[in-house]
């Protein structure tokens, strides 16, 4: 096995953990949590009014 | 003769049977592509949401997703200002672990592709054969797509952050969900088809609703589903950003298909035959593909179990 292939998935998981860490810290789940109908309007636009109302029994996308 | 034989239904049964055995990569990855197909879409079992990042095709508001997918989280933190960490760090173990195994063995757009692929394994459509240069060259479109995502979410995330842009359009957020497929399919259509076409209220119009973009998404859907049926994971090859990122780390991953090559036989070439993606097996390093084209599926194991193998890289 090559050394180099060795050195470079060591180093790209270390590095991802790094970031994953680093991703946690700075709370980046919270961001996409962030997501809301008005962030959406673009896509509510084109596809109403077929997605008609928010009771219609299927869960809205955001 | 026996009654047996003599049941065409069960000569079928045990043809299927007899290939079996030499499917057995094939039926496994089945039930795992199967399987994570309806964990991905979990919440019409009452699974609950959750926003974690996944390295597989899961458009923006696909109605029962459990996960985001990766691609459009990466945009989407981008464009609110903040470095991805997390996603990248999600994309990078995933690829120095596993390559693209996500690819093969999980996304629901590459199970959707394996489906449409069948047309042509069963020929009722032929299937139409890419050249080497021009199946690496086409790539690009992937990166071209990521890159692109990449700079329009971090133009509008910077100005996000220095407060000149509040809000903002979808496309601003999650500017490749605008053509994604995937999202036609999964998320446009769905909301469009199931919820509504055929319960039109008031004075609304199904033809006077339809606007440019609809019809835009609509005819990459219609262009993506026909190149599939004709070129096997077609889509996975050369245009899915969520592919091109993994394949940044994907060609020195851990777990790696191997070549026996002192098992091969000149000239018998079944294991690039097997190949989804035209991956030039027998030029690849034995000691495992680096290949990022490879989905790490194992139609090239189930080929030839003697000569392929998946392995460590250690």
């Amino acid at each position: 096995m090559e050394i180099n292939n060795r050195i470079k998935y060591l180093t790209f998981i270390i590095v991802s953990l790094f970031f994953i860490l680093t991703g946690f810290a700075l709370s980046e789940l919270d961001i996409m949590n962030s997501i809301t109908p008005n962030d959406f309007d673009r896509w509510v636009d084109f596809l109403s009014p077929w997605i008609g109302d928010e009771d219609g029994g299927l869960p809205r996308p955001w | 003769m026996s009654t047996k034989n003599s049941n065409p239904e069960n000569n079928i049964i045990k043809e299927w049977l007899a290939v079996l055995p030499s499917k057995r990569i094939r039926t496994l990855r089945l039930v795992s592509q199967i399987t994570f197909f309806l964990l991905f879409n979990g919440v019409i079992f009452g699974f609950s949401r959750t926003n974690f990042p996944l390295p597989v095709v899961l458009p923006p508001g696909a109605p029962y997703a459990t996960f985001w997918g990766g691609f459009s989280a990466l945009q989407y933190i981008l464009a609110n200002g903040q470095f991805p960490f997390l996603v990248l760090g999600v994309f990078f173990l995933t690829g120095s672990l596993f390559g693209k195994l996500t690819c093969g063995w999980a996304c629901p757009i590459g199970f959707w592709q394996d489906f449409l692929s069948m047309f042509a394994n069963l020929g009722f459509v032929e299937k139409l054969k890419v050249s080497r240069p021009t199946n690496k060259e086409l790539q690009d479109i992937g990166g071209f797509f990521l890159w692109g995502s990449v700079i329009i979410t971090g133009f509008f995330g910077l100005q996000r952050l220095n407060g000149d842009l509040t809000g903002g359009e979808f496309w601003t957020f999650i500017p490749y969900g605008v053509i994604d497929p995937a999202g036609t399919m999964f998320v446009t259509f769905f909301y469009a088809l199931i919820w509504g076409v055929f319960d039109l209220s008031g004075n609304a119009s199904l033809l006077d609703n339809l606007d440019l973009l609809f019809f835009v998404k609509s005819i990459v859907l219609v262009v993506f589903t026909y190149v599939s049926i004709k070129i096997p994971r077609a889509y996975c090859r050369w245009i899915c950003p969520t592919g091109a990122l993994l394949g940044y780390t994907s060609g020195n991953s851990l777990i790696a298909i191997k070549r026996n090559a002192a098992k091969c036989v000149d000239g018998c070439n079944a294991c690039e035959k097997a190949c989804p993606t035209d991956v030039p097996i027998t030029e690849e390093n034995p000691d495992g593909i680096e290949n990022n084209l490879c989905i790490s599926c194992g139609n090239c194991v189930d080929a030839c179990p003697d000569a392929m193998s998946f392995g460590f890289r250690f």
